[in-house]
């Protein structure tokens, strides 16, 4: 009664006693991996690794090494591309700072929140902690995904995990270790819009056909006096510079080991703009540190310090970096030259305000500073005088991180063709300063301990554990969405498990894990998921014959997990009232009075998505030479939080949220890996394929058309109509009307030129029930890559391939500027060369080759509908990296104290084969905006 | 070791001890309202009430954040990438509607029976935690009741406000008159258009006594903008005049027509209401709806300059073009003399008040449309009619000092009510028939035509002998004193004319400038198309027709 007492007393003030009465039981670290932690064997490079601890999970234990992934570039995300099996990147744009790839593990398996949680040394942590660490200080990325390998997650585990571990420090002398890269980014590609005079050709066919006679703007003598200012040209550079620097030092004795790493990256933008005090290029400037300290205080306990965080400034020119580049693809070649004719003011008006030169280099700067820490302390007491095997940790960490910024701002006049008269509202203003007291921050607490028991005795290996975890974490109001400003998450999870190992024969994990969260109503808090393992590898039986197969093990897991989104709505079992309408009274200046109403309905019963996982699996081993691993998968989602569309409008629009989505996520992965040599050439050859489809079995949707339900369909199925072909001239009667006998359309009135869309009702009329699936989401169903190295004496190379297919994209969303002509003064492509034109008079006539509609400069309600013609399949084959090194023989090297020399050549993103990219000339992850970088590096690693 | 092992179950006690402190997730933050914190204070019931007026329709955000004229033959949307621009091609349907009030409605009837729900027991919730004896408080508290009590009131005129915008979209929809915790429960078939009337009239009927006649004669003209017995009588005679207009009385029961007549001249008969003396000036920020007794209800806007920025000729710094007035309409408005080389000279007056054209003096320039001018048709952006908008816009704001102005949406005013009132007066009884009421028909219409600074001429019953002449004087002059207040496609509906009008092109005209001297040409600006029947209604949105499982049944045609 006392202990609960001072507990619910002093918790909210978190005072260290309670920290150490936590600490005694809470630990997340163990989920079966507690006793690779500490006793991790340093694994191979770019292998599955068939070691002894390896060949006894029960699931597939996939990982990488930070060294391994290590490629010049400044965001860890893009070097994981292809990498682990079941692990999807998809690249973001190129801004320096800004240039992540979001992840998915499998696929996704919900149409709620399907974040994955990242951990870093067995504490969960953000995902910009993530996107900012140094490869080199990783010693393994691993992607837990089976129900085996999450069973301890609980509440969090249901989208798949990001588990990451740090190097620590060896016993042994001083190792040092350099690494630079130095080298040059440029734009894999920018999509340019047609020039001044194809411009003028098409403007004139364009207003000649919502006219309907010929009728040009432009003549071709007006046409050639007009500018043709290239603005992407004007704006940006050709190339911006890349640079890191990484030293990193360990060693240690017996009694204290160490881990020490400073690393720096640095990255220019490529706006063409000087940095100085009044403006500024993107920049992004990183410095890493990390300490890892082990201790052996006493025979029985053992201590871990960690620290590793980092600082990083950004500036970028002060002006919305989406428009600047929206602007630059919208803003034709024609409109003005970059000064107005005095030569001395920028350029401007009112239809197109935001010269995009002057944005740059006139608009002032944007600085912003990062800065974030992760610091763990773990003890470990070895209980064997107690019993044999027993052991306890205790473990505390505390993150956070926090940006705030600086700029320096101004505004200029917008002139134009000479006029004296200023175009827009804007003037020329001196320069203010602004700025931003860091309310971006985030902030975890963890406490976690665990009692552990291992025992071996004759055949029989037993390890259990009894791990506890506790965090808070809170975020501010941006970053945190609808759950409001710095509220508190509070979350608990207990877990059991037991791990058997027969005869290094037979494998049964068992675990049984309870989370608590603090967003569900009290008695209604805890989730149990239970989940068990087996594993049985068959090369170690007797009667096994290991000529050719020399490992041979099968896997099977089921068990079940949750979750429990951050960033979502809070508390829906909770009634509330917010503020609601109103509406002014009062003469002269009105007085508001203000509403209130209630949010929605309360659901008592609201509780965490859940997910049940099924997983099978292979490992196996050929003549030492050939590996190979192959997993299967079945995700039933259930409870997903999903809106009542149900509700009628007479109930006044309030909804609730109800745990009744259902979704079934499934696929495999398989990993081959050949390695072998002849001679001094060694070489392995690695190819990694991951499949994974999904379909929503139940989401409470108000279904209009049948066709176009998602219900049925996997999440982010792409709708709409299905092109037939171009309307012609014949099918229109000299009113302009269509001829009888055609589908009547209901999209606003049609000419020659438009697109007939395919009656699929048979009914006589195109409108809203002609649409079906014409395409799929993002989310590839194939996800694949090939990796090969090789090595001759002291010369080494490194390629990988990777690639993605059944994913669509519809251009009018993801690239409408570059796709749509004209629309609101607009710009005009190449993909609108093919369009549908006929005017013999002018010796123009595209019927027969045309794949684009006719041109308008309005927009048009027909054209412009999501359809087949503009589904386009954005699956790639992208050559990733390659690099050539050479190691300088040892015998030179021993002569200058240095352990190993290598230097080494590579190119990153170098190609990229896909459709979007031959027929359109856009990136197939980044269609539009700042573009995905390629770059060119020469690096230098050395051993001290 | 017997210590130690003490110490480990120990361990495990404190733990199971710990687990179950549930305190340690007992972590809510209530960032919003709950019913515990309501419970304590009184002032929620006036936050319930300020909610019910939300979904009073704000003309000037109506479509494309804008007039909604633009999809009437009144004007036409500067740009073709707008919802508008869907509207007039007829691409909208029961999948997508841009002028979706459905839900709008619906959420408003809720907020009223919300709180008359949640006002029921007032006296006690508004004596919640306050002081009721001290003079001072005490007086404050029966403020308080008795502002409640008109609340009351007003909530059931809304009510009939929001069901009347309802059916002149929807025709019947179901009358729902009480909050429902079971969607299944909500889920009411459609009422009759006929019924609906009904109940607007008897609600209307029952409530009038208790509302106000005028906020400033009862010295609170803080509280103006909520509604008076006279805003009460103009939604009752609009759902009159509604239900005799053709599309909804198609036998032409004069009756009906006679109903809407007497329930207009209800509000005649008050004498609390007379045209303003400068009708441009009635939509600018300098007469504020106390100072004119033509406003009978009006939204109140904080200052802003959203309409000027809007409707600015792009020509002017900071103007966006926006709304432009077709040239179907300047051939509505009559001409006081005829000058053949100046369309625009000699004309009624409310047209130069209403729209800025070639020539005249507007954001302090003469606007010039001709090639070469700041106006420049050829320019992009420009009107694509030739003419802008110039009703509720006040000249002259500085948009680049972000000038601001006061303004009001006017819901009803006097004009209107007596336009309707001749309207069905001559429907009822004939052009020249007084009966027991104030005006005739004619005398209606000329009050309006002559107003100060108007003064068209008379007219007279010779030229209008009979109802079908007086008919199509009354539409015109409806069309041209009303223009751009969101009545027109709606009359157009209700006359059943739509089908032949709506059909029409948008005309502009084409400005040149030969030898220093303007010339005006006609051309076809846009196309229109509106499918009789089936468009005299809004088909109901295809969600709530799914929702109810076969409960609500579309309109015909949809």
């Amino acid at each position: 009664m006392k202990i609960k007492n001072k507990c619910s007393y002093s918790y909210s003030s978190i005072s260290m006693s309670i920290i150490w009465a936590c600490s005694l039981f809470l630990n997340l670290s163990a989920f079966s991996q507690v006793k690779q932690d500490s006793l991790r064997l340093h694994e191979q490079k770019n292998e599955i690794k068939i070691t002894a601890k390896h060949s006894l999970l029960t699931y597939s234990g996939d990982k990488i090494s930070g060294d391994e992934i290590n490629i010049p570039t400044a965001s860890l995300s893009n070097m994981l591309s292809g990498r682990i099996p079941g692990l999807i990147t998809f690249q973001g744009n190129g801004e320096p700072g800004n240039d992540f790839s979001s992840l998915a593990i499998r696929g996704i398996g919900t149409y709620y929140n399907s974040g994955i949680p990242v951990f870093v040394d067995g504490f969960q942590i953000e995902n910009n902690y993530l996107q900012a660490m140094s490869a080199l200080e990783i010693e393994s990325i691993e992607v837990l995904k089976d129900a085996s390998a999450l069973a301890s997650f609980g509440m969090r585990g249901a989208n798949g995990i990001i588990w990451i571990t740090t190097k620590r420090g060896k016993e042994g002398k001083l190792g040092v270790q350099f690494q630079s890269h130095l080298g040059f980014q440029q734009a894999t590609n920018i999509l340019k819009p047609l020039n001044t005079q194809k411009y003028t050709q098409l403007y004139n066919e364009a207003i000649s056909n919502d006219n309907g006679y010929w009728s040009p703007t432009y003549d071709s003598s007006t046409a050639s006096s007009l500018p043709d200012v290239d603005w992407f040209n004007e704006v940006l550079q050709k190339t911006s510079p890349y640079q890191d620097i990484n030293l990193s030092m360990n060693g240690g004795n017996k009694l204290a080991r160490y881990y020490v790493m400073l690393g720096y990256v640095g990255q220019n933008g490529l706006y063409n703009v000087q940095q100085n005090d009044t403006m500024a290029n993107a920049s992004y400037n990183r410095y890493n540190l990390r300490t890892n300290l082990d201790l052996s205080i006493s025979p029985y306990i053992e201590a871990k310090i960690d620290i590793g965080g980092y600082v990083i400034a950004r500036t970028n020119p002060n002006t919305n970096i989406n428009d600047l580049w929206d602007n630059m693809a919208k803003y034709p070649n024609m409109i003005y030259p970059v000064k107005s004719i005095q030569g001395t003011e920028w350029s401007g008006s009112s239809i197109y305000p935001n010269n995009p030169v002057a944005e740059t280099k006139a608009r002032g700067r944007v600085s912003s500073h990062q800065r974030s820490l992760q610091f763990n302390l773990a003890l470990k007491e070895k209980l064997d005088f107690v019993a044999p095997g027993l052991y306890l940790q205790e473990r505390i960490s505390l993150s956070n991180w926090v940006q705030d910024g600086a700029s320096n701002t101004r505004s200029y006049a917008r002139y134009l063709d000479g006029s004296e008269e200023p175009q827009t509202t804007d003037l020329n203003t001196p320069y203010t300063r602004g700025e931003d007291n860091g309310n971006a921050q985030w902030n975890w607490q963890h406490f976690a301990g665990t009692l552990g028991y291992d025992k071996h005795w004759e055949k029989h290996e037993l390890s259990a554990t009894f791990n506890a975890l506790y965090n808070t974490y809170n975020t501010d109001a941006a970053r945190n969405g609808a759950a409001g400003l710095m509220l508190y998450y509070r979350y608990a999870n207990l877990n059991a498990a037991i791990n058997y190992i027969y005869e290094n024969r037979y494998i049964l994990d068992l675990s049984y894990t309870a989370s608590g969260s603090d967003n569900y109503r009290p008695g209604n808090r805890w989730g149990y998921y239970p989940t068990v393992g087996t594993a049985w590898v068959i090369s170690n039986e007797d009667f096994f014959q290991k000529d050719v197969i020399n490992f041979f093990k099968l896997r099977a897991s089921v068990g079940s997990t949750g979750f429990d989104p951050m960033g979502e709505k809070r508390f829906l079992w909770q009634k509330y009232y917010s503020a609601q309408g109103g509406f002014n009274t009062g003469n002269g200046t009105p007085t508001w009075n203000g509403g209130l109403g209630l949010m929605y309905l309360a659901n008592p019963d609201i509780f965490a998505e859940k997910s049940l996982k099924f997983d099978i699996g292979v490992d196996a081993s050929f003549l030492n030479k050939l590996n190979f691993e192959l997993n299967g998968f079945v995700d039933k989602r259930s409870n997903i939080v999903t809106k009542d569309e149900m509700i009628p409008a007479g109930m006044g629009a309030i909804t609730s949220y109800n745990n009744v989505g259902k979704v079934t996520n499934m696929g495999y992965e398989a990993k081959l890996v050949f390695s072998d040599k002849i001679g001094d050439f060694k070489y392995s050859a690695t190819a990694m394929l991951s499949y994974n489809s999904n379909t929503i079995d139940y989401m409470s949707e108000v279904i209009t058309v049948d066709k176009i339900a998602k219900t049925g369909n996997s999440i982010g199925s792409r709708f709409g109509y299905v092109f037939d072909r171009f309307y012609d001239v014949t099918d229109f009667d000299e009113n302009g009307n269509l001829v009888e006998g055609l589908d009547v359309t209901t999209f606003g009135k049609v000419q020659p030129g438009d697109i007939k869309y395919k009656d699929l009702l048979v009914d006589g009329i195109i409108d809203e029930n002609d649409q079906q699936k014409i395409g799929n989401s993002y989310i590839p169903n194939y996800y694949y890559s090939f990796q090969l190295r090789a090595s001759y004496k002291g010369f080494d190379v490194s390629a990988m391939l990777q690639g993605a297919s059944g994913r669509d994209v519809n251009i009018l969303d993801a690239a409408p500027l570059q796709t749509i002509a004209f629309r609101n003064n607009g710009n005009v492509y190449p993909i609108a060369e093919n369009r549908w034109a006929y005017y013999p008079e002018q010796n123009i006539d595209t019927r027969l080759t045309a794949s684009y509609p006719r041109l308008s400069t309005h927009d048009n309600n027909n054209n412009y509908k999501a359809s087949t013609l503009w589904i386009y399949d954005s699956s790639y084959l992208k050559f990733r990296n390659i690099e050539f090194g050479y190691n300088f023989p040892e015998k030179l090297l021993d002569k200058i104290k240095i352990k190993d020399l290598r230097i080494f050549l590579s190119g990153i993103n170098l190609f990229e084969f896909s459709k979007l990219k031959s027929e359109l000339g856009m990136n197939a992850e980044v269609l539009s905006g700042y573009p995905a970088m390629k770059s060119y590096n020469i690096g230098l690693t050395i051993n001290f | 070791m017997k210590k130690q092992l003490v110490y480990t179950i120990t361990s495990i006690l404190v733990l199971a001890s710990f687990i179950s402190c549930e305190e340690l997730l007992n972590s809510k933050e209530d960032i919003y309202l709950t019913d515990e914190m309501l419970d304590t204070r009184y002032s929620q019931i006036f936050n319930y009430a300020n909610r019910m007026y939300s979904n009073v329709q704000n003309g000037f955000n109506t479509i494309d954040d804008n007039l909604f004229a633009t999809v009437s033959d009144e004007a036409q949307y500067f740009i073709t990438t707008s919802e508008s621009q869907r509207f007039n091609e007829g691409s909208w349907n029961q999948y997508y509607n841009p002028d979706n009030f459905y839900v709008k409605g619906y959420q408003g009837i809720y907020d009223v029976n919300y709180f008359l729900e949640h006002s029921v027991n007032y006296k006690e919730q508004l004596a919640t935690n306050r002081d009721t004896l001290s003079t001072d408080n005490k007086r404050k508290y029966a403020d308080d009741v008795e502002d409640i009590e008109r609340f009351r009131a007003e909530a059931r005129i809304l009510r009939c406000y929001y069901y009347f915008e309802l059916i002149k979209r929807y025709g019947g929809v179901p009358l729902i008159i009480k909050t429902y915790s079971n969607p299944a429960d909500a889920n009411l078939p459609r009422e009759t258009f006929e019924n609906i009337v009904e109940f607007i009239v008897n609600e209307i009927d029952e409530t009038l006594p208790y509302l106000v006649e005028n906020w400033t004669d009862v010295g609170m003209p803080n509280k103006d903008g909520r509604i008076t017995q006279g805003t009460a009588m103009c939604i009752k005679a609009i759902s009159l005049l509604y239900a005799a207009s053709p599309l909804n009385n198609p036998e032409n029961d004069t009756s009906k027509w006679e109903r809407a007549a007497k329930a207009y001249h209800d509000i005649i008969e008050t004498g609390r209401y007379a045209l303003h003396n400068d009708f441009q000036s009635l939509f600018l920020e300098s007469i504020t709806a106390d100072k004119s007794k033509e406003i009978i209800w009006a939204v109140r806007m904080s200052a802003n300059n959203q309409m000027e920025r809007r409707n600015y000729p792009i020509g002017t710094s900071g103007g966006n073009t926006g709304v432009c007035p077709s040239h179907n309409l300047f051939l509505a408005y009559e001409h006081k003399t005829n000058n053949p080389t100046n369309p625009y000279a000699g004309m009624d007056p409310r047209f130069a008040m209403s729209v800025a054209y070639n020539g005249s003096v507007w954001t302090g320039r003469q606007l010039d449309m001709s090639l070469g001018g700041i106006d420049d048709q050829s320019k992009k952006n420009t009107s694509p009619t030739g003419y802008y908008l110039k009703k509720f816009l006040n000249d002259n704001v500085n948009l680049v000092n972000d000038d601001k102005k006061n303004r009001n949406w006017i819901i009803f005013r006097y004009a209107d009510v007596l336009l309707s009132y001749a309207e069905a007066m001559n429907e009822a009884y004939g052009p020249n028939d007084k009966q027991n009421f104030t005006y005739t028909a004619l005398q209606a219409i000329n009050l309006v035509r002559q107003r100060q600074g108007v003064a068209m001429k008379a007219i007279t019953s010779t030229l209008v002998p009979d109802i079908t002449t007086f008919r199509e004087k009354v539409k015109n002059e409806r069309r041209v004193e009303l223009a751009f207040e969101g009545h027109r496609y709606w009359d157009l509906c209700r006359w059943k004319d739509a089908e032949i009008i709506l059909n029409q092109p948008i005309l502009g005209v084409k400005v040149e400038k030969i030898n220093s001297r303007f010339t005006y040409t006609q051309f076809e600006s846009s196309k229109r198309k509106f499918i009789a029947p089936k468009m005299y209604l809004y088909p109901i949105p295809q969600s709530e027709i799914v929702k109810s499982g076969g409960i609500l049944v579309q309109n015909p045609g949809w």
